[in-house]
């Protein structure tokens, strides 16, 4: 493979990786319980 | 024959799986907008990855390496990777969390509680809509321009084909996208947004899987991965672009050119010292203009053209741009809803990148040996590079009807999600909230939404019979117009301070931004400000600071809508 192009392969694989230790290390749980909460429906209708 | 029989047989697997997925609708309008918030990881990261992947990511790969070399990967593909999962981690589990507690089934309706106005929908709704069509009239027109060769020569007395008599007797475009539109509508209909995610799923599979297939036939072809890597297209000493290999029809091998071919010459780039060159392989990202000629077998007449091999810092850096135009796809947002949990998102976000490199990898590497192989094409000839590939190196007609499935599958696994998005804004945001929900039964809303998916996939039908062939340019405009209101969604999860003033003034700028560059390209063709600049980072910039000027200038939103939105961390 062009070492360009195993270069960008490889930059994907780290992106990967990054975003899995983003998610390990900073995931929304405060969001998490909101959606867990009950439902409240906003009206979006015309008033 | 072969390849329509396996294509006629995918399209049929592709109904039943419609028909066994609405099996499992629950009957609810919930349901058939979001398949009630029931979709698990893997289904989610295949309708979600399906959906941003077109044919492009097949076809269009294949052709732009060719025409540009490696750095393609890193313009669309490293940074689409990035970008994407980036989006989908900051914003889309944002959104489906408000979606999932305040019961929105389209981005309209959250752009309507989060900046507090009505009439914002009727704003937004018809600039999305306008994005959208030209992206499914892509598709449509797409498909049947993929189906045309492949069956050339299938009924000849039943469609002659005058106009391009190459390929007569082939199916013509109108016939597949009839078919296509009538395969998407129905599972689409029946199965609402399950049936999407489901369809999505399998032919994210497929089209995964024919990439592969493809790439492992070319690779064997060529004597295995090392000698592949050999036979692009080079530069010598004397600055001449040749080609060190050719592809022997006739005993179906790969021969040395002695002396290499010589098919053009570097008019602008970089040499060594003054003049002379260092031979390599033209791959790189560094910007080089050659003179190439094509010379035509039957008449011998020679036509020469000049291609830019590489990309400026500038195109690459300001491309970045291009991919953020997911945070604003509706269809995306829909999909996202879909989602069982927010814990759900995490595959998809983790994966996206690895899947973007399955496909593109292949893809890249068989457009940069196509450069050694195939005669140098002009731009309009590009987009069927993977299809000569694989015509001229494996000559099977099923693995041309398999990779033709797969190129469909790229096509149908967009289509789907943006028509049943067009039938749910349709429904909800303008019928039914001029009606008002509480006059009309779920079974009633569920029947308007149906009806206006048929409406829908009808007109942009009819749309594809009168819309230009070259339709495709309109692509990166489409995906432009999106990313230019990227900062509208942005700012409506991360930052309290944007106002219903703000958020009108982001979205005026970036439409009338947007229109200006696009009349400048002559409506649809390619445009690049100064030094390779796209213009969606003008635009992006403009409609941000559109935004942020306005929402400081003007009054607060209130307490309520604030608590509503920005849920205390502690609480």
């Amino acid at each position: 493979m062009p070492i360009g192009l195993a270069y960008h392969a490889g930059f994907s694989i780290v992106a990967a990786l990054w975003w899995g230790a983003v998610m390990s290390f900073a995931w929304p749980h405060h969001l998490e319980a909101l959606a867990e909460e009950q439902e409240e429906p906003i009206s979006t209708q015309r008033p | 024959m072969t390849p329509l029989i396996i294509i006629v047989c995918y399209l049929g697997l592709l109904l039943a799986l419609g028909i066994i997925s609405s099996r499992s609708f629950r009957g609810t309008s919930k349901d058939y907008f979001v398949a009630s918030h029931s979709i698990g990881p893997f289904l989610l990261l295949m309708s979600v990855f399906g959906t941003t992947m077109t044919a492009f990511a097949l076809v269009g790969s294949t052709g732009k390496a060719f025409e540009r070399g490696i750095g393609v990967y890193g313009l669309m593909a490293s940074i689409s990777g990035l970008v994407h999962a980036a989006v989908f981690f900051l914003i889309g589990i944002r959104l489906w969390v408000y979606g999932k507690k305040y019961g929105f089934v389209t981005q309209i309706q959250f752009f309507r509680a989060r900046f507090d106005s009505q009439r914002i929908g009727y704003v937004l709704f018809p600039i999305l809509a306008m994005l959208v069509v030209p992206y499914l009239l892509i598709g449509i027109i797409g498909a049947g321009k993929t189906v045309l060769p492949v069956t050339a020569g299938a009924f000849p007395d039943l469609f002659p084909n005058a106009a391009t008599p190459q390929w007569a007797g082939g199916i013509p475009v109108w016939l597949t996208g009839l078919v296509i539109c009538g395969v998407v509508m129905t599972y689409v209909f029946l199965g609402g947004s399950r049936g999407a995610a489901w369809a999505n799923t399998f032919q994210t599979i497929v089209f995964m899987v024919m990439g592969l297939v493809a790439f492992v036939f070319i690779a064997n072809s060529l004597g295995g991965l090392t000698n592949a890597s050999k036979v692009a297209i080079q530069i010598n000493d004397q600055g001449e672009v040749v080609q060190p290999y050719r592809w022997d029809t006739a005993n179906n091998q790969l021969v040395v050119n002695d002396p290499p071919k010589v098919v053009g010459r570097i008019i602008e780039g970089e040499s060594d010292t003054a003049g002379s060159y260092s031979p390599r392989p033209l791959l790189s990202r560094q910007v080089t203009t050659v003179e190439l000629e094509n010379v035509n077998k039957k008449t011998g007449e020679v036509k020469t053209f000049t291609r830019e091999y590489g990309m400026s810092t500038w195109m690459f850096l300001t491309y970045l741009f291009i991919p953020l135009s997911v945070g604003m796809f509706p269809h995306l947002f829909q999909h996202w809803l879909t989602a069982k949990s927010a814990r759900a998102f995490k595959l998809t976000v983790f994966a996206h990148p690895l899947c973007i490199l399955i496909v593109w990898v292949p893809c890249v590497l068989i457009g940069i040996w196509a450069t050694g192989i195939l005669p140098p094409l002009d731009p309009t000839k590009v987009s069927g590079v993977l299809g000569q590939m694989v015509a001229r190196l494996v000559s099977s007609p099923i693995l041309s009807g398999f990779l033709i499935a797969g190129i469909l599958a790229a096509i149908m696994s967009s289509l789907d999600s943006q028509f049943l998005c067009l039938g749910t804004m349709f429904t909800n945001d303008i019928v039914i909230h001029k009606l008002g929900s509480g006059k009309l039964s779920d079974r009633q809303v569920i029947l308007i939404a149906r009806g206006f998916v048929v409406g829908i996939v009808t007109l942009t039908y009819l749309l594809s019979l009168v819309a230009p062939q070259n339709v495709f340019d309109l692509a990166v405009w489409c995906f432009s117009g999106f990313g230019a209101l990227f900062p509208l969604v942005f700012a409506a999860v991360f930052w309290k301070r944007v106002t219903k003033a703000g958020a009108y003034a982001c979205i005026s700028a970036a439409t009338l931004s947007w229109f200006y560059f696009f009349a400048k390209s002559g409506f649809g063709s390619e445009l690049i400000l100064g030094p390779g600049i796209m213009p969606v980072a003008v635009c992006f910039l403009i409609s941000t600071a559109a935004l942020i000027i306005v929402s400081l200038l003007t009054r607060p939103p209130s307490e309520e809508t604030i608590k509503k939105f920005f849920p205390d961390k502690a609480s």
